[in-house]
């Protein structure tokens, strides 16, 4: 599954947390390192809860333990450094490059996350329940400003926004540039790895719906790449 | 080409797309800040204020909130404290007066019992006295009759006027008295008739 492979090899951000000591007030996280393409890469450590071996990194599982007990705010950073890097970029990704709205879906899914941190059961890796999180919540505030996700099929013959007629763009814009129903799955399946029975819970609809949303979404996905303006 | 699969251009460039982003430092700062202020996260110094045997569900209070809580538990404590030691010593002093009051009318009660007894026995003598006198029988070495006869009538005026003086001082003590009212006015009719008792004397007693 493409979630748990995500993330690239060696977090900076994620050494400095675990050697950091608690303090009064701790830094803001200091991203800019973690910025670059690069393939899909496997994660420190195991996040269901094991311990990484080679860099020593206390586990997702260990870190949440502090914070549910101790209220520990450094262990929360070591969380928030580890992950937010990806589940930020999926964010982004899902609100088609809005930074202030990623931003909230962060804020929300973290907090959400820490509070419900105790009753997390650890069967699935800690990033996809925090993506989860982020993922409801984008869907909370798609509906909340009308903006619904279509879930059946042929909802998706909608309108796609491109710039100039003939315009080539790239990957990342055209993912951008469509639907919200049409990124959310598409960015699940093709970018983070989720398997259509995945999205169908996550997204409350059926795996064949998924399969068929998927379709159209990459078929919109080939137009906006090949410069066609997609009107239906 | 299958609509349904990507194309292995298609998988390399979604292999190539940026996995990771670095959202703004402020947001770091809300989160933390959102959890402090609901108490989910502490700081250095923090105490917890409920702690489940779990650990779950623990809440933080931040060190500016203890040692705000602090101090005004501190402030209560000792308001309370002076509080109660006002109070007690309130108490305290007022029933040392009380218990004063009491001793002092006791023994005014007692005085006046003394006074009373010395008075009625006094008028006793003097009445005893008045016999002989009117007997010609001389009292003492050399008490003429006349001169008795005199300090005898003074001795009344001074029952008299003691005894209006008490009148006063009882409807005074026990206002709307109708026994004392009576008495009183007897007595002021006794002290104005004359009576033997010129002038001077009234303005004496009075």
């Amino acid at each position: 599954m493409g979630f748990t492979e995500a993330g690239a090899a060696g977090r900076p951000g994620g050494r400095r947390a675990a050697g950091r000591q608690p303090s009064n007030h701790l830094p803001a996280p200091d991203h800019t390192l973690l910025e670059g393409r690069g393939p899909r890469a496997r994660s420190i450590g195991d996040s269901r809860g094991m311990p990484n071996a080679m860099t020593d990194q206390p586990s997702d599982r260990a870190l949440a333990d502090r914070v549910v007990s101790d209220g520990d705010e450094a262990a929360f950073q070591a969380l928030y450094l580890r992950h937010t890097p990806n589940v930020y970029r999926f964010a982004l990704r899902l609100t088609g490059g809005d930074v202030l709205e990623a931003e909230d879906l962060m804020q929300d899914a973290w907090i959400n996350a820490a509070h419900g941190l105790s009753r997390f059961e650890w069967r699935s890796e800690f990033r996809t329940w925090l993506m989860g999180i982020a993922l409801n919540r984008f869907r909370e505030k798609a509906r909340a400003g009308g903006r619904r996700i279509p879930t059946v099929e042929g909802e998706w013959d909608v309108p796609v926004e491109t710039g100039e007629p003939g315009e080539r763009i790239d990957l990342e814009r055209a993912i951008a540039l469509l639907p919200p129903g049409f990124r959310a799955v598409l960015v699940l399946h093709d970018v983070e790895g989720f398997t259509h029975r995945e999205i169908g819970e996550r997204l409350g609809i059926s795996d064949g719906t998924s399969k068929s949303q998927l379709h159209e979404a990459r078929m919109a996905m080939r137009r906006l790449l090949a410069g066609e303006r997609r009107t239906a | 080409m299958n609509d349904d699969e990507l194309t292995p251009d298609e998988k390399r460039e979604f292999e190539d797309l940026p996995r990771q982003a670095a959202p703004s430092p402020f947001l770091w700062e809300r989160i933390v800040h959102a959890l402090r202020e609901d108490g989910t996260l502490r700081s250095p110094g923090a105490v917890p204020v409920r702690h489940s045997a779990s650990g779950a569900g623990a809440r933080w209070l931040r060190p500016w909130v203890v040692a705000a809580a602090s101090m005004a538990a501190s402030v209560v404590l000792f308001g309370s404290g002076a509080l109660m030691g006002h109070s007690l010593g309130a108490r305290s002093t007022e029933r040392t007066l009380l218990a004063v009051r009491e001793q002092d009318a006791a023994h005014l009660a007692q005085r006046v019992q003394e006074a009373g007894s010395a008075y009625v026995s006094a008028l006793a003598a003097l009445s005893d006295l008045r016999p002989e006198l009117s007997q010609g029988r001389e009292v003492g070495v050399a008490a003429a009759p006349a001169r008795a006869a005199f300090e005898i009538r003074q001795g009344r005026e001074a029952a008299v006027a003691s005894l209006y003086g008490a009148a006063v001082e009882l409807s005074r003590l026990a206002p709307g008295d109708p026994g004392v009212s009576e008495v009183l006015r007897l007595l002021e009719d006794l002290r104005f008739q004359g009576n033997g008792v010129d002038a001077q004397r009234q303005q004496t007693w009075n």
